[in-house]
């Protein structure tokens, strides 16, 4: 077989090359998961589509009530974003968290998604943020799908063949957010456990709704809800002692069997710390 | 004596304009005329018997050949053998016959373009027989090496004592992470000869295996030492090399073998696993009476270096503290893991990871500041080695410590540093010496030959067999071939080793013999040689030795007030006396003392989430004298990365069914620059006698005491007993659970 590079100038060009997508065809959005994949897995027979330079996937705007963030706008592009600082500030961070310099000027947010890895960071904020994802496929229509409903197993997401992510949408409101993880190492690393936690404060500077989202202790990004219910309600100084017993139940509840877990109960302690002063930052 | 013009100046060194710009050829960029590509096929079980299935995988279009064991010559080696006079035991094939380790050789695809040659590699059918796999020291059974030193009679030292103090240790596999993976190409001269093209420490290694394998004699096989991106001891045992050389030799054809990071892990070598038990009997007052260690090291699926670096380990445990009464035994084990090889520091890391933890212990049971503590029990200068092994030369250990306490503000921070804590952070000092060695003399041949020779221009060539592994070891014979011969330094060119053609060296870079053997050897040439161009010019102008100077490329007649450049000179005596100007140096190595430094580290920990941040790090080298004050601190900073890493993330994980789980750098962790402390060095240039200008060795040092020194600064924040390197995050946590 020979391999063969297709970078589609438009939509139609896209919609064909998706039509004759098989099995052995790639959608390359920045490549750094991808390349990877194919060394890990020797794959040296593949078609490419790349949509890394493709226009239309390639911008933040302003839609008013909305943000709409291109598939294939870089992790760069978005931690320097003034708008995506402002109104999704945990995004912000996930982005300057992802690997290195040299990965964050490929790595994109629609690949991050699709990728589906367990860490990838981006993808518990979309979670808090009840991200809206558009996708279009070969017959060029496009449908829209939560990001907590595309993305269902490690690795795994409800995209058909002939599809692609073309952009993410998020609402803006009066929520501040933050995000934090922990790897191996203080920075270029693969989050062990991360999280992004979305909150409502009130004048008094209490917090009054909360949506705390925690990455690498599922197959996806899970829903934290006791510690969301123990934080409610409360300052947003906050000593996280208190958090303690529902962080270690959360974790518990999440990881029951992985040996891990005993790392990650302690870890979390941390890691939520990290997000809430992410937030007061 | 005369003021020095090069050595101990900060020259750059030549390579690095063409490293920085991307301009460097390196042999995984060199191409020929039919040129073929190979990759080995690393197995995929820890123990099993194979059965290849080459059919499909050789219809791949552009598959030239598939090696496997059936096609190797039935000639088996060991590739550690790095002088004809060593013989250890010889357990490995070119393409092994069984699988021993996840990463074994066994088999090799050669074909003309590397996308071939890995759709190819795909195709291959393995069929695996698997057998039950030993995985780490602990189920370690089948003896590789085992041997005890002992010095004094330490059970009495025991008997008398008032406290023993009791650690058990344990230290990883670790990969070397240099930048440049493994590559090598072989092909025929147009001479005939078979030449191999290699990045390596050693190219009269390579001559000695290929040699040997292929049954070629010793004058057809040329090894030329390319640019090298890197090696730290990684490079040293030659495994491509005879491969390509054997590939090269059927095919008739240049074949250029290749590895990705991933087979740079598995199917090399690593630094050895070991498991060490040290028990230090002590007396109130603070003196060492006697010492056991016992040093259990995994080995690895092959023999290779099982027997050198169970003594490298044991012996340097005699060389540091005046301990009368000890005893060491250290066993090697195979086990179904990549094989042991050489990594800078050679045994010393791990030696000293445990036992300068244990002297922390130690002070702490009888309450002594760990400083305080080892003043008390460091050898003095010009020590005698107890087992008889050369002498250790002028030992500046105290003085290290003496004034990194000072510059590392250590008493007032080791009292005040607690005050720094807060709920989250924890914060403390801790400290660590070690000692490594200058050579070979003693326990190998350590002798090197220079062919120095002025041209009629004026330019010098060192021709002599260096390998310059990124260290800067050219530029450090640059400057004291310059220095010596009294040259500008421009007008130098040093060659590295091309075993035809450059003069015989016994043991390559390796052993921290470069400087302190190699520069000696240079430096005593270019003094002949200088005297020589003196003599030859009293004779062509008939003049006394006291009439005549020399400056920077210029002999001056004081008598005539005349100045010749040493180009006429050159000229002149060529057609008079009808001789060159060159000497040729034959050099044995007189010595091989002890270098030394003490480590200081402040370390925060994050007692949430396990990770140790070094804050602060001085390290204190004793190095006799500096030839080029630049390189020195490039070596000790990245000698301080490289240990950083032996602490707190480098770990080649291996399951319990042998297979690697860190195969790439983003599971292997090497510690990145923005974790790396702003490191601080401070040498004492004491001079050491028989080293160039005075100079030890640094390099490999450098990644001896930084680990414990950190390790020692965590338990000291955490009031732990950490013994088990690295102190990953989870570990950390795991010893703050067990205390709670």
């Amino acid at each position: 077989m020979m391999n063969s590079f297709i970078e589609p100038k438009n939509i139609e060009h896209l919609c064909d090359a998706l039509n004759e997508k098989d099995e052995n065809t790639y959608i390359l959005a920045g490549g750094t998961d991808l390349i990877i994949k194919f060394a890990k897995e020797n794959i040296s027979n593949f078609k490419i589509i790349d949509i890394s330079s493709f226009s239309n996937f390639r911008s933040i705007e302003d839609l008013g009530d909305a943000i709409k963030i291109g598939s294939c706008v870089t992790m760069t592009e978005i931690e320097n974003n003034k708008l995506i600082k402002k109104e999704i500030p945990a995004l912000a961070t996930a982005a300057y968290n992802v690997g290195s310099t040299q990965i964050r000027n490929r790595a994109t947010i629609g690949g991050n998604l699709a990728n589906a890895a367990q860490c990838g960071d981006t993808i518990p904020v979309l979670f808090a943020y009840d991200a809206d994802i558009e996708i279009l496929n070969s017959l060029n229509q496009v449908r829209y799908e939560k990001a907590r409903d595309l993305v269902t197993g490690i690795g795994k997401t409800t995209l058909k063949k002939d599809e692609v992510i073309t952009s993410i949408l998020i609402k803006k409101s009066k929520y501040s957010s933050g995000f934090s993880k922990v790897g191996s190492r203080k920075s270029v690393t693969i989050s062990k456990i991360n999280c992004c936690g979305k909150i409502l404060l009130d004048e008094d500077n209490v917090i009054r709704d909360i949506e705390i989202y925690m990455g690498a202790v599922g197959v996806k990004p899970i829903k934290a809800e006791l510690i969301e219910k123990e934080i409610l309600g409360k300052s947003l100084e906050i000593s996280s002692y208190n958090l303690e017993e529902s962080i270690k139940e959360q974790i518990e509840r999440a990881i029951p069997n992985r040996s891990s877990k005993h790392y990650k109960k302690i870890a979390a302690i941390g890691l939520i710390k990290d997000m809430l002063a992410d937030i007061r930052r | 004596m005369k003021e020095l013009r090069y050595v101990g100046q900060r020259i750059i060194r030549e390579d690095s304009y063409d490293k920085a710009r991307g301009k460097t050829i390196y042999v995984g960029d060199m191409k020929r005329a039919n040129m073929l590509y190979a990759k080995l096929v690393l197995g995929q079980k820890a123990h099993a018997e194979i059965e290849i299935d080459k059919t499909e995988a050789m219809l791949v279009d552009g598959i030239e050949a598939i090696f496997t064991h059936e096609d190797v010559p039935k000639v088996q080696y060991n590739a550690f053998e790095w002088h004809s006079s060593i013989k250890a035991p010889r357990d490995e094939y070119l393409l092994n016959n069984k699988a021993r380790y996840v990463g074994d050789r066994i088999a090799l695809v050669v074909g003309k373009s590397k996308k071939a040659v890995e759709e190819a590699i795909a195709k291959l059918s393995i069929a695996y027989k698997e057998e039950k796999p030993v995985i780490g020291l602990d189920e370690a059974t089948s003896l590789a090496f085992s041997k005890e030193i002992s010095t004094g009679d330490y059970e009495k030292a025991f008997e008398n004592a008032d406290y023993i103090i009791k650690d058990i240790g344990t230290t990883p596999k670790i990969h070397h992470a240099a930048i440049e993976p493994h590559a090598c190409l072989a092909e025929f001269d147009d001479r005939g000869n078979l030449l191999i093209w290699a990045p390596c420490q050693v190219a009269s290694q390579i001559q000695i295996h290929v040699s040997n394998i292929l049954n070629i004699p010793l004058n057809r096989v040329r090894v030329v030492k390319t640019v090298m991106g890197g090696s730290f001891g990684g490079k040293s045992i030659p495994i491509l090399e005879p491969i390509a050389a054997f590939a090269t030799y059927r095919l008739n054809r240049p074949v250029l073998l290749y590895m990705n990071r991933t087979d740079t892990i598995l199917g090399t070598v690593t630094r050895n696993a070991t498991k060490i038990t040290v028990e230090t009997a002590v007396n109130k007052e603070g003196k060492i009476l006697g010492r056991k260690i016992e040093a259990h090291v995994d080995g690895g699926a092959y023999n290779t270096n099982a027997a050198a670096v169970t003594m490298a380990l044991g012996k340097k445990l005699f060389r540091l503290y005046d301990i009368k009464d000890q005893c060491y035994i250290g066993k090697a084990y195979y086990t179904n893991t990549i094989p042991g090889g050489a990594c800078r520091g050679y045994g010393s890391p791990q030696a000293h990871a445990i036992t300068e933890v244990n002297i922390d212990n130690v002070a702490k049971t009888l309450n002594m500041d760990p400083c305080e503590f080892r003043l008390k029990n460091l050898i003095e200068d010009g020590a005698k080695d107890p087992t008889g092994s050369t002498d250790i030369g002028n030992a500046k250990i105290k003085e290290c410590i003496i004034k990194g306490m000072e510059a590392f503000n250590w008493k007032e921070k080791r009292k005040n540093i607690r005050n720094k804590n807060t709920n989250r952070y924890s914060y403390g000092i801790g400290m660590a010496c070690g000692t490594h060695g200058n050579g070979y003399t003693g326990a190998y041949p350590d002798y090197t030959s220079v062919d120095l020779r002025l041209f009629s221009d004026g330019s010098v060539l060192v021709n002599m067999s260096i390998h310059d592994l990124g260290c800067g070891t050219l530029t450090i014979m640059q400057q004291i071939a310059a220095e010596a011969l009294d040259i500008e330094i421009e007008k130098v060119k040093v060659t590295e080793a091309d075993t035809l053609n450059t003069p015989a060296d016994s043991a390559g870079t390796q052993a921290s013999r470069v400087t302190y053997v190699c520069g000696a050897a240079v430096k005593e040439a270019g003094e002949k040689l200088r005297q020589k161009l003196i003599d030859t010019f009293c004779k062509l102008k008939g003049i006394n030795q006291d009439d005549v100077i020399t400056s920077q490329g210029y002999i001056f007649n004081k008598q005539s007030n005349q100045k010749y450049s040493y180009s006429e000179i050159v000229v002149e005596a060529e057609k008079t006396f009808q001789e060159d100007m060159s000497v040729f140096i034959k050099y044995k190595s007189p010595a091989n003392p002890a270098s030394f430094a003490a480590c200081f580290a402040e370390v925060k920990v994050d007692k949430y989430t396990g990770l140790v941040e070094v804050i602060d790090f001085l390290a204190v080298h004793d190095i006799g004298k500096s030839i080029n004050p630049m390189l020195v601190e490039g070596q000790i900073q990245g000698g301080v990365q490289f240990s950083i890493g032996m602490a707190l993330t480098e770990d080649i994980d291996i399951d319990s069914k042998g297979n690697v789980k860190s195969t790439n750098f983003s599971k292997y962790h090497i510690l990145n620059s923005t974790s790396m402390p702003k490191v601080r060095t401070m040498t004492i240039e004491a001079n050491e006698p028989y080293g160039p200008y005075g100079a030890k060795s640094v390099g490999e040092m450098a990644t001896v005491a930084p680990a414990p020194a950190i390790i020692n600064a965590i338990n000291f924040a955490l009031d732990t007993n950490i013994t088990t390197y690295p102190a990953t995050p989870e570990l950390i946590i795991n010893e703050l659970n067990k205390k709670s």
